[in-house]
């Protein structure tokens, strides 16, 4: 007695293949079987069975989800055209009618099937739009080209920080030493006025103004000696790189 | 002989009256992955599982 319920309900279901063959309404079948799909609940059939389930009777949802499976393949053959496979359109949309099944509200005066039909698109919707975004996303190594040789051009081959920071910074960072190195060849006075006039030793750069103020010397001199200076740190770097 | 035991094709555990949720196309699916497949969400992990797990059970593989 025990173990009797599940035949109940596979019996059930049977029954209502039965009545399908003898009644000869239009098949269709299962994704890659000849077996057909169960009919459409009739109006009195379903309001029987949604009774049922407003009085707490979960087994008459198999026969709910069952005879709305035709629902499912319907509506997913209207997003064939979006590069979907119908066999994942309809699987996603089982998914809704679960769903659909296991939300609908008895007490509501609506159509099962019309509730059920919003439940199944909802979750293709979602299925699609979740996959729009994936497609949105880029991979570092998406070819962007191909030339003649078959060598590919990578997105990551063209991309770049602002300026490549990285090696901007690392090169600002060899320079930095060799200028250190250079200024050390300088003469004490050479040397202040290339720390007073670029902010060297974390100073603030000054006008060449106030660095002619600050050593007594005009600023027109300052400009002069700037420029020798200049020339010969480059050199002195140029010989030590 | 031996019945054997009818099974949830997702976690595969043993279906008895108390944990049965629905039957698709011959196919158990216990109470409890009934109840996740009615509450998955798009983002769901897990959403992928139940999902082949229909296409198998429309595909007739399950």
């Amino acid at each position: 007695m025990k173990n009797t319920w599940h035949f109940k309900i596979l019996i059930r279901l049977y029954l209502a293949r039965v009545f399908q063959w003898l009644g000869q309404q239009q098949e269709i079948y299962y994704v890659g079987s000849s077996e057909a799909l169960p009919p459409p609940l009739s109006n009195d059939e379903e309001n029987d069975l949604i009774e049922r389930l407003g009085q707490g009777d979960g087994q008459v949802k198999s026969v709910l989800i069952e005879r709305n499976l035709r629902l499912v393949v319907y509506i997913a053959r209207k997003f064939e055209n979006t590069g979907v496979g119908i066999e994942d359109l309809v699987s996603i949309g089982t998914i809704g009618l679960i769903k659909a099944v296991n939300t609908f509200d008895p007490h509501k005066k609506i159509k099962l099937a019309t509730y059920a039909s919003r439940c199944i698109e909802n979750e293709i919707l979602m299925h699609l739009r979740r996959n729009n975004k994936t497609r949105s996303e880029v991979s570092f190594d998406e070819p962007l080209n191909i030339d003649w040789d078959g060598n590919e051009l990578l997105l990551s081959d063209v991309l770049g920080t602002e300026n490549d920071i990285i090696y901007k910074n690392l090169e600002e960072e060899v320079d930095k030493k060799l200028l250190h190195q250079a200024l050390l060849k300088l003469s004490g006075r050479e040397r202040r006025i290339m720390e007073l006039r670029f902010g060297l030793n974390n100073g603030t750069e000054k006008t060449q103004k106030e660095v002619a103020d600050m050593l007594g010397i005009s600023q027109s001199y300052i400009s002069r000696l700037e420029k020798r200076i200049i020339k010969r740190l480059k050199k002195e770097i140029h010989r030590m790189e | 002989m031996m019945k054997e035991a009818i099974k949830c094709v997702f976690c595969c555990s043993s279906i008895e009256e108390k944990n049965f949720g629905i039957v698709i196309l011959g196919k158990y699916i216990c109470a409890d992955c009934e109840r996740k497949i009615t509450h998955l969400t798009g983002d769901d992990p897990n959403y992928d599982v139940y999902q082949g797990g229909l296409k198998r059970i429309w595909f007739n593989e399950a």
